[in-house]
């Protein structure tokens, strides 16, 4: 993080309040990171590295809990078993009824995938939520977006599907009026404000804390500055517990939304 | 016959809340989503005209226009009576 | 107020866009907050009468939120005008 290097470089005792180098604040500059390595002009970056590396979790832990299922399950096959009854009793079945059974694996995936990129915001040595860069969300979105639509015109055919999404009950004129907007708001609003709420969310989150960071260990030097640099570790403290309430309510928006889009395209005609 | 399977036959309070919250969910979003696409719609439809016509005025009052339109849009559909129904969810229980 | 708006741009680089929709997101912000708190409240004290609440909640909703995204298309007007 650029942050850091600049503060290590002030000095042998660090940048600090009153040594003369001004407040090093956390900005867009920190999330650009410096290559890890490059093949050619691929560069590999530390987001890459999360992306991943949570992939791998995710993988390994499912892996590790359903790889030799028994009928009375151990113990990380319950663990298991938990995450995937909670996801499918506050997220799928609430959206989508039984047959929602079927994309259970896709949103308990999204789900857990989002949950462990958001929380590597928290963890000491990586501390950055990878979907703080759009290029992370896009993919996702892509991923219910193509879906949605597909299944959408797989269930209701293609002239079902688009005269489902018609405001029904309006006198004519007011349909041609309505036209533009229903497009626009089905086709491209809804999945940019699924990607956007999540950016956003964590992109905000992530300046919070290295706001917060970065201000108590410039406020500690041995001055007026501890009384300060305590109040901010206060604050680190309070964004911390804050920043893991929205890791979770995040990836649960995301993937409720997923599940309720996939349920509206699978809407019989009404 | 088993009893403690609450998601087959019988909807537990648990179940309509779960699902109540998630149609809260998405109707907000929703909302806002009309909103917004509202505005731009209309706002894009009001810019291009105004660039044909040469009036730059026209992108702003394009995007208010279309507020209101979504407005007006939003309170017909989600806020008469009989959109209290169940089958807005598509479950097939 | 172009011109004295432009000088003060120029001097202390202010976007008054952005100042200004930052404004008008105080009171839309504290109105949706009454809209659905109060909301929650009367869905509290008889969740029978959740659906009727709901509809009314959304009607709020989008009225006071008209306001905040007027913030957004003001500065466009006085820039165009």
């Amino acid at each position: 993080m650029t942050g850091d290097v600049a503060v290590a470089a002030a000095g042998s005792g660090g940048c600090h309040l009153f040594s003369g180098c001004g407040f090093p604040a956390p900005g867009l500059q920190d999330f650009n990171f410096k290559p890890l390595f490059s093949i050619g002009s691929f560069h590999f970056t530390k987001p890459e590295l999360i992306a991943i590396l949570c992939g791998i979790i995710v993988i390994a832990l499912f892996w590790g809990a359903f790889a030799k299922p028994k009928i009375v399950p151990g113990k990380f096959q319950s663990l298991g078993e938990l995450g995937v009854l909670a996801v499918r009793d506050q997220i799928v079945r609430p959206a989508l009824g039984r047959r929602g059974d079927k994309y259970l694996p896709l949103i308990v995936s999204m789900f857990f995938f989002i949950f462990m990129m958001n929380l590597m915001e928290l963890i000491p040595v990586f501390q950055f939520p990878a979907m703080s860069r759009i290029g992370f969300v896009w993919p996702l979105v892509a991923i219910v977006y193509i879906l949605y639509i597909y299944l959408g015109f797989k269930n209701q055919g293609a002239w079902g599907y688009i005269s489902n999404m018609w405001p029904r009950g309006v006198p004519w004129p007011v349909y041609i009026i309505l036209i533009p907007v229903e497009l626009l708001r089905f086709f491209i609003i809804q999945p940019f404000t699924l990607g956007i709420r999540l950016f956003a969310n964590m992109f905000a989150g992530h300046l919070l804390l290295s706001i917060f960071m970065i201000a108590t260990w410039y406020l500690a030097s041995f001055s007026i500055g501890l009384l300060f640099a305590v109040g901010s570790a206060a604050m680190v403290l309070f964004v911390f517990v804050l920043e893991l309430l929205v890791d979770l309510l995040q990836a649960f928006i995301f993937t409720t939304l997923t599940a309720t889009y996939i349920a509206a395209s699978l809407e019989a005609q009404h | 016959m088993s009893t403690r399977d609450q998601q087959g036959p019988r909807r537990g309070d648990r179940d309509i809340e779960a699902s109540s919250r998630a149609l809260g969910l998405s109707t907000g979003w929703n909302v806002f989503s009309y909103l917004l696409a509202g505005m731009v719609a209309y706002g894009g439809i009001g810019w291009l005209i105004g660039r044909a016509v040469h009036i730059s005025l026209l992108f702003p009052i394009g995007m208010i226009v279309g507020l209101g339109i979504s407005v007006g849009y939003v309170i017909y559909r989600y806020g008469r009576a009989e959109q209290v129904s169940e089958t807005e969810r598509g479950d097939d229980r | 107020m172009s011109a004295l708006a432009a000088s003060a741009t120029q001097v202390l680089q202010i976007n008054f866009g952005a100042v200004g929709y930052g404004l008008a997101a105080i009171g839309p912000g504290i109105g949706i907050g009454l809209v659905f708190g109060h909301a929650i409240e009367a869905m509290a004290r008889q969740p029978e009468a959740t659906g009727r609440i709901s509809l009314y909640m959304w009607i709020g909703f989008s009225l006071t939120e008209v306001l905040a995204l007027l913030g957004l298309v003001v500065p466009f007007i006085f820039h165009a005008a």
